[in-house]
């Protein structure tokens, strides 16, 4: 396979600067103090709350993890689009955009290379960042399914970001523009998201008080999505990290799916009062005990609940019984994260299509840029 | 804005086929003319020199026919290729330079060129020997390591022109490369342009400044406001614009030169012999073969010649003439 000629180039021309092997060390030297930070935060709050124990070492780890998570999330979030927005319009600022574009490289190539070397960097000092995550996985708390599942979030959203400032500088004719358009749109995935997720919820509590609210934006938001990537439905309560508050709200809602996907469906059953055990019984004779407690929200059932033909409710000895004779198969989990890669896949594919399109030649207008001297 | 009527419109040479042609290109943006009417013919293996002051509409022309602009109406053809409906034939037989273009720092001189190289999909066992024979034409070997922003302004020009070679185009299409040079790299320049229309290759090539050209041009064509005033063979163009084409020349004993004034009164075509400094000069209407001619007399008559050279200076006048007025 013939390597793209402007990666090569990109990055023999990046990676020859001594600047670049300062940044690595510089940036795993920065992660190293934070982890060392939160070691000793983490054990402040530790001594605090209990005496120290064996296997609060877990719940160090896990605090660990998180902060290191966030803040390769906050790094790729402030360097992917600074990196990727100068890329096309720098070479239409330094003219050299056009004797590349009258080659015999596809729009195609031109937007891939460019795309390849800015994300190439920064993939690299995420990377580098591995064996950092050593220490939460000696500690505990952490499984390396986690790891890998939140650095496939985070490459996800460096691509995404990446391919929208690519994007950015495919259009723009100054690159402060296309810079700054570029961090407009990282913010409104990580920030914006978070307005609509708020929006949303209001909305949905006016339309229906009794109901809980299941937002939709939050598959949109790269750090709930991050969170739910290394979220354990079953885990304990852990030390607060930047995770924590959508970590323990998608936890709950994780629960509940997992609730709605076994029973099918959700509806609200007035009738179950107090607590006790539910007992599924399945047509085939299959019996599901599931245990409920309290109801303060609705206890999910199938949506035929309230069709007395098919279920019926026993009093089984301060619990219930409902046989379900629809019971639907179960489906295996698609996770939010999951949801949500692909939601930033589709946004790099969008930006990368359409930044290809706007390098197309021959074209109707040629975008005039000042010539610097 | 009055337009010039074309003052001439002299019958391009339809003995060669055309390496470009374009047939009423106009090219308008919003109410502004870019180009108007331009019917342009290249023959193959000349250097064409398209000439006309800043705004004629050099670049939009030369951006049209490298695929980077669609025109607005007209037909284009490059080797029989049209940069609107096959521009990757088109890239393939042609090179282009662009009056301005930058150079990517922290890329050597030789990874530039190989990198221009693969991108017009070179295998890369051969561009190693490419890259070497373009740094040798341009006479950049020396520099093959340096970087190239550290190169000089005449360094960097000739290294887009080995650029715009490295896959062997049969065309090229130089916008403005002498701008900004020194008189040595012009002098370097026009050089290898005669090295490259040697090797068979079509050269077109822009200037608002003529003296740049007259000298190498085999066709030149005057380009005002986006219309063209008049192309053609320099000599036939300043041939007709007056009297005829002035003759120097320079003889071996300049007490000879009243001999000489005799034979040339005796030539057709020749007008005003005239003895000057250490020979004589006149005019000439008719072709190369008529000079050839003339000169031939002059030795046959005993004369010794060492230097009979055409005084271009007709044609600075011819454009001053055709160009007046127009812009501005």
């Amino acid at each position: 396979m013939i390597i793209n000629p402007v990666l090569g180039r990109e990055i023999k021309e990046r990676m020859r600067s001594r600047r670049a092997m300062l940044m690595v060390i510089a940036f795993l030297g920065l992660l190293a103090v934070i982890l060392y930070l939160t070691y000793r935060g983490g054990i402040m709050m530790l001594s605090d709350r209990f005496s120290p124990m064996a296997g609060n070492t877990a719940s160090l780890g896990r605090l660990m993890f998180e902060w290191l998570l966030f803040f390769l999330v906050m790094f790729v979030a402030f360097m992917a689009p600074g990196v990727a927005a100068g890329s096309i319009v720098g070479e239409r600022e330094r003219r050299t955009l056009h004797p590349l574009q009258v080659t015999l490289l596809s729009p195609r190539s031109i937007v891939l290379g460019k795309l390849g070397a800015s994300i190439a960097f920064v993939t690299l000092l995420v990377l580098a960042t591995a064996p950092l995550f050593a220490v939460p996985l000696v500690l505990g708390g952490v499984s390396p399914w986690e790891v890998m599942r939140g650095f496939i979030v985070i490459l996800a959203l460096e691509l995404a970001l990446a391919s929208l400032a690519t994007f950015m500088s495919a259009v723009a004719k100054r690159i402060q523009f296309a810079i700054v358009a570029a961090y407009g749109l990282a913010v409104l995935l990580l920030v914006g998201t978070v307005v609509l997720l708020g929006a949303e919820v209001l909305w949905q509590t006016q339309r229906h008080p009794r109901r809980e609210p299941k937002p939709l934006a939050i598959y949109l938001n790269p750090v709930a999505a991050i969170a739910d990537a290394v979220t354990d439905p079953a885990a304990p309560d852990f030390l607060p990290s930047p995770l924590s508050p959508l970590g323990n709200y998608l936890r709950d809602r994780q629960m509940m799916a997992d609730e709605e996907r076994r029973f099918g469906g959700m509806a609200e059953v007035d009738m179950v009062q107090g607590g006790g055990q539910a007992v599924i019984v399945e047509a085939g004779g299959d019996v599901i005990r599931h245990q409920v407690e309290a109801f303060p929200r609705p206890v999910p059932v199938p949506p035929v609940a309230f069709d007395d033909a098919q279920m019926e409710i026993l009093d089984a000895g301060g619990g219930f019984e409902i046989a379900n004779h629809n019971r639907r198969r179960e489906l295996p989990a698609i996770r939010l994260w999951m949801i949500h890669v692909v939601f930033l896949l589709l946004i790099s594919s969008l930006s990368l299509w359409l930044a290809a399109r706007r390098l197309r030649s021959p074209v109707v207008k040629m975008m005039k840029v000042r010539h610097k001297t | 804005m009055a337009l010039a009527e074309p003052i001439q419109d002299i019958a391009p040479d339809t003995s060669a086929p055309a390496a470009v042609e374009t047939i009423a290109l106009r090219k308008t943006y919003g109410s502004l003319v870019a180009i108007d009417h331009l019917d342009l013919r290249v023959p193959t293996g000349t250097i064409y020199g398209l000439i006309g002051p800043n705004g004629a509409g050099k670049t939009t022309t030369f951006s049209v026919l490298s695929t980077l602009l669609t025109p607005t109406s007209g037909a284009a053809s490059i080797m029989g290729h049209d940069p609107v409906e096959a521009p990757t034939e088109v890239r393939r037989v042609l090179g282009y330079m662009p009056d301005f273009f930058g150079v990517y720092d922290d890329v050597k001189v030789h990874e530039y060129l190989d990198f221009f190289a693969a991108a017009y999909r070179l295998p890369a066992a051969s561009r190693r020997a490419i890259v070497s024979d373009l740094l040798e034409l341009v006479d950049l070997s020396h520099k093959a390591d340096s970087f190239v922003d550290s190169l000089s302004r005449g360094m960097k020009q000739r290294l887009g022109l080995a650029r715009a070679l490295v896959h062997d185009p049969q065309v090229l299409i130089l916008d403005e490369p002498a701008s900004g040079l020194d008189p040595r790299a012009r002098v370097e320049l026009r050089e290898l342009m005669l090295e490259l229309q040697r090797m068979g290759k079509t050269v077109l090539i822009s200037s608002h400044i003529l003296s740049e050209l007259e000298e190498v041009c085999t066709y030149i064509g005057i380009l005002e406001a986006g219309r063209l005033l008049v192309q053609g063979r320099p000599s036939e163009i300043s041939g007709t614009g007056e009297g005829g084409r002035n003759f120097r020349v320079r003889l071996a004993d300049p007490a000879k030169a009243t001999e000489a004034v005799a034979v040339l009164v005796q030539q057709r075509g020749v007008s005003l012999p005239n003895e000057a400094e250490s020979g004589v000069t006149f005019l000439l209407s008719g072709d190369d073969e008529a000079a050839a001619q003339v000169l031939s007399s002059l030795v046959a008559a005993g004369v010794a010649v060492t230097e009979f050279r055409e005084m271009t200076t007709g044609l600075e006048e011819l454009f001053m003439k055709v160009t007046k007025g127009v812009v501005q």
